[in-house]
């Protein structure tokens, strides 16, 4: 039965990308891309792994889905598609695709019923219960130290594009302001909460993040201020508050006579905890002020 | 892999190689990012579905990789968003239909 | 020791306070790029008193957690980005300073984007571990597609998206690579991975994923295509980055994957397909540069033939007998290609920076006004070709002693015609520099004087590039133990 349940997931997933990849109009493709990152949200729920599927259906659903879409708000009504990108014959290009999907399959399947490798993630109990985060936040902490540097690193490109444009005022409607006025508040809280769960159950940074992100860009479009990114300053202290707390840790505990990123073990709940504190607030003021700096609006240099 | 994995890694298959092919064939730049998106999530499948248990707890590691793997993938492609509205900037050197 | 994760702490520190004190970035600069050159020469002096050093991150072990693993082939990796590093950030300091009344928004996003790259790069060559290695990746791909970017106008920012397309492509096959990998073996970790490596259908296309990513990255003929325009339409010490450091990032990776990881497999047939795109490289770029119009294209399509030689090396690597040469061959020729590319770079940046143009056929009178430029150009030239007693004539002959060992008489050909056509590129470029028009001692009329800054650091890359022929005794045996890690 449960069988049956995956392979029918598997084709809706792959008719699904094959119908946002083949629609002429952007603008579907987008919304169906949305769809298509629910659904992997689904899949992964599937696959018992809740702190994926969260982040995806906020990040790769939410967060992608809304900058696509302000992207195309930014340049103009649906698009087709066309455009000065390399062109190569379908069929060229499908031959070699095929072969190497082909190839992949046959590897897959001959993988299936050989027992896989024991985890190399230790099974150690104590403050990190939640084991995806013991492995972002403490086995491979220097992988995630290293992705809060990419999240920094994608606002520096766009602000050296130039153009960090102001979101222009939204003529407002008074149903979504008031919408936006009680959603945000439960919104923070969720994050928070989120946040907090991440050491013992499902949750963490960047799902936090992402809820917070969120709830940032529903403040933009009913034309509501968005303190921690309007105010320029704050905003440069925030977006590289992330990496900067999570590098400041990184050194601290070495005078101590750790490693780098070696945590003190009565420390360590204490000192993840601040870690992914600065990493969700950082990286949801990057994520609203990438929404921003991709939709339409008065163009001002940074 | 425990066979009930089989089917979505076999998705995860097929995604990467659509994506590709999308990301090769489609002129449109929004299409392309679209379609990297895409491929990155095939890519995503086939690590989690391919460390699956049968009885045990899923590994976690794979899901730590895709987590950060998303988080990167949702960067790279908020910069490629940001270059394509750049590319519509008015004033001279004006990019064309993107 | 700790001592492995300085040379990636310290430019990342920067880039975060050159981010946050735009006003202080030149001071930045110049204690930065001390501080890092000294976290590596550390880093460098350990290895080579105690042999390859292990340093686990947070106190984890592999398999759990991450470890960094720096040997001789990674360390001489290290002291070549920071030797170019120091100097393009001397250059840069220059470049971008604002003029008066110009607004400082290039150099404000420069410098957090250029101390991400070298941070980038150097976390890419401590690294022991597969998906670190991804990250690191990521990190450099990103830098290097918003440097492109940073020129603002639209070729530039069209070149800098189809970058960025490229880069994520390359990175998700070498990802692909690392997901079969690990579902097969269940390790990250590259020493453990080595050692429980098996030859196999899926080791073998795994290995040819991650090649392809990686082929991509290192801009090997036919996916060559991204680099022109990138590196073209960069600025000046962007391009010389892009050329001399960037690009081998890829190829470090695919070392230690080919000659490293994958060593029980059967790779002969690999190298040779590699071997023949680096032939077709070399041959179409040199064509390419010969025709170019404009000199940063130029010198962009030099880089595209210079990394057909890496490639040409690689059969070499994979036979025993020609494994010594071939290694000191592929060391030789990287690092002479990145002294010498990058100090092109820089002077053909200074010259269109200077003079306001670098369409090739209107550089005339230049050697009068930049005479240090113009040496900078020549020498950096000079071992592009590789003629003796330059770095890459060293490079050049020693993959020509391991060709001719192997018995190939093809390769001694290609390198033959290479060199041929890149002494006619290099010479038109000479030629129009020493051509003098108009009264004889007339001065090149100048937008503005370059400076101390602009024309040493390029004509020290140069040198540096002819010291590396010069100091071949005592080099060679050093690259020889360093590359005895693949």
């Amino acid at each position: 039965m449960s069988l049956a349940l995956d392979v029918f997931l598997a084709i809706l997933l792959v008719g699904l990308a094959w119908r946002l990849l083949r629609v002429s109009d952007l603008f579907q493709a987008g919304v169906l891309f949305i769809v298509f990152g629910l659904l992997v949200a689904v899949t992964w729920l599937r696959l018992g792994a809740p702190d994926v599927a969260l982040a995806e259906a906020a990040l790769g659903a939410g967060v992608s889905g809304a900058l696509f879409l302000n992207t195309l708000a930014g340049t103009g009504e649906h698009p087709r598609d066309a455009g000065p990108g390399v062109r190569l014959p379908s069929w060229f290009v499908a031959v070699p695709a095929l072969v190497l999907t082909a190839g992949l399959t046959v590897l897959v399947a001959a993988q299936t019923g050989t027992p896989a490798p024991p985890s190399p993630a230790p099974d150690v109990g104590g403050k990190l219960a939640n084991p995806v985060t013991a492995v972002l936040l403490d086995f491979r902490s220097y992988d995630t130290l290293l992705e809060t540097a990419v999240v920094w690193i994608a606002l520096v490109g766009v602000a050296a594009v130039g153009a960090v444009p102001v979101a222009p005022p939204e003529p407002p409607s008074p149903v979504l302001k008031g919408l936006v006025r009680v959603a945000v508040p439960v919104m923070i809280l969720v994050a928070g909460w989120l946040l907090w769960q991440g050491t013992m159950g499902v949750g963490g940074a960047f799902q936090s993040a992402a809820v917070l992100a969120a709830a940032g860009i529903l403040l933009r479009l009913a034309g509501l201020p968005v303190p921690p990114v309007d105010n320029g300053r704050l905003r440069s202290l925030l977006v590289a508050a992330g990496t900067a707390v999570f590098l400041g840790v990184a050194v601290g505990v070495m005078p101590a006579g750790g490693r780098f990123l070696e945590y003190p073990e009565a420390a360590k709940g204490a000192l993840v905890l601040t870690i992914e504190t600065a990493v969700a607030v950082a990286i949801a003021v990057i994520l609203v002020v990438l929404f921003d700096a991709v939709g339409p609006g008065r163009r001002t240099s940074r | 892999m425990t066979l009930t994995a089989l089917p979505l890694a076999l998705a995860g298959a097929a995604l990467f190689g659509l994506g590709v092919h999308a990301l090769l064939v489609r002129p449109s730049m929004l299409r392309k990012v679209l379609a990297v998106n895409v491929a990155g999530t095939g890519v995503f499948l086939l690590l989690v579905a391919g460390a699956q248990r049968g009885d045990s707890p899923p590994d976690p590691v794979p899901h730590a990789l895709v987590l950060t793997g998303i988080v990167v993938a949702v960067s790279a492609t908020a910069l490629a968003l940001a270059l394509i509205r750049r590319l519509q900037a008015p004033g001279p050197g004006r990019g064309g239909d993107v | 020791m700790a001592a492995a994760i300085w040379p990636v702490v310290v430019p990342l520190a920067l880039a975060l306070a050159a981010f946050l004190w735009p006003r202080g970035t030149r001071l930045l600069a110049g204690i930065g790029s001390a501080a890092v050159v000294a976290a590596v020469a550390a880093l460098a002096a350990r290895v080579a008193a105690g042999g390859p050093l292990r340093y686990a991150v947070g106190g984890w072990p592999a398999p759990a957690g991450i470890t960094l693993a720096v040997d001789g082939l990674g360390t001489v990796f290290l002291a070549v980005t920071a030797l170019v590093g120091v100097a393009l950030t001397v250059y840069a300091m220059r470049y971008f300073r604002p003029e008066a009344g110009a607004p400082a928004s290039a150099e404000g996003s420069f410098w957090p984007l250029w101390w991400g790259l070298w941070a980038g790069l150097n976390g890419l060559f401590v690294t022991g571990d597969a998906f670190n290695a991804y990250v690191a990746l990521e990190i450099v791909g990103l830098t290097a597609v918003a440097l492109v970017a940073l020129a603002r106008q639209a070729d530039a920012v069209r070149a800098a998206l189809r970058y960025l397309l490229v880069s994520l492509v390359g990175s998700l096959l070498f990802l692909l690579g690392v997901a079969l990998l690990y579902g097969r073996f269940g390790v990250l970790d590259l020493g453990l991975l080595a050692g429980l490596m098996v030859a196999g259908p899926l080791p073998a296309v795994a290995l040819a994923v991650m090649t392809a990513g990686l082929v991509l990255k290192t801009a090997l003929f036919p996916l060559h295509f991204w680099l022109p325009p990138a590196h073209g339409q960069a600025p000046a010490p962007v391009s010389a980055a892009l050329s001399a450091l960037v690009i081998k990032a890829g190829l470090y990776l695919l070392l230690r994957f080919w000659f490293g990881v994958f060593e029980p497999l059967d790779r002969v047939a690999g190298t040779w397909l590699l071997a023949g795109l680096g032939a077709v490289a070399v041959v179409w770029g040199s064509f390419q540069a010969l025709a170019a119009e404009r000199l940063k294209l130029l010198v962009a399509y030099s880089t595209v033939a210079q990394v057909g030689y890496l490639f040409l090396a690689f059969p070499l690597l994979a036979d025993p007998a020609t494994a010594v040469l071939g290694r000191e061959a592929v060391l030789y020729l990287a690092l002479a290609h990145a002294l010498a590319k990058a100090a092109a770079f820089m002077a053909a940046g200074t010259l269109l920076w200077a003079v306001g143009t670098d369409r090739i056929d209107d550089l005339h009178n230049v050697l009068p006004s930049f005479p240090l430029t113009t040496a900078a150009f020549a020498l950096a030239g000079v071992s592009l070709i590789g003629l003796p007693p330059t770095g890459g004539f060293v490079g050049k002959w020693m993959l020509l002693e391991g060709m001719i060992a192997a018995g190939s008489w093809a390769g001694p050909a290609v390198v033959a015609v290479g060199t041929f056509l890149a002494a006619g590129y290099v010479f038109r470029v000479l030629v129009q520099a020493f051509r003098a028009e108009g009264e004889p001692g007339e001065l090149r009329p100048v937008h503005r004087r370059p400076g101390p800054a602009l024309e040493w650091s390029a004509l020290a890359l140069a040198l540096a590039a002819l010291g590396m022929g010069f100091l071949a005794p005592v080099l060679e045996p050093v690259l020889g133990a360093a590359g005895a890690a693949i």
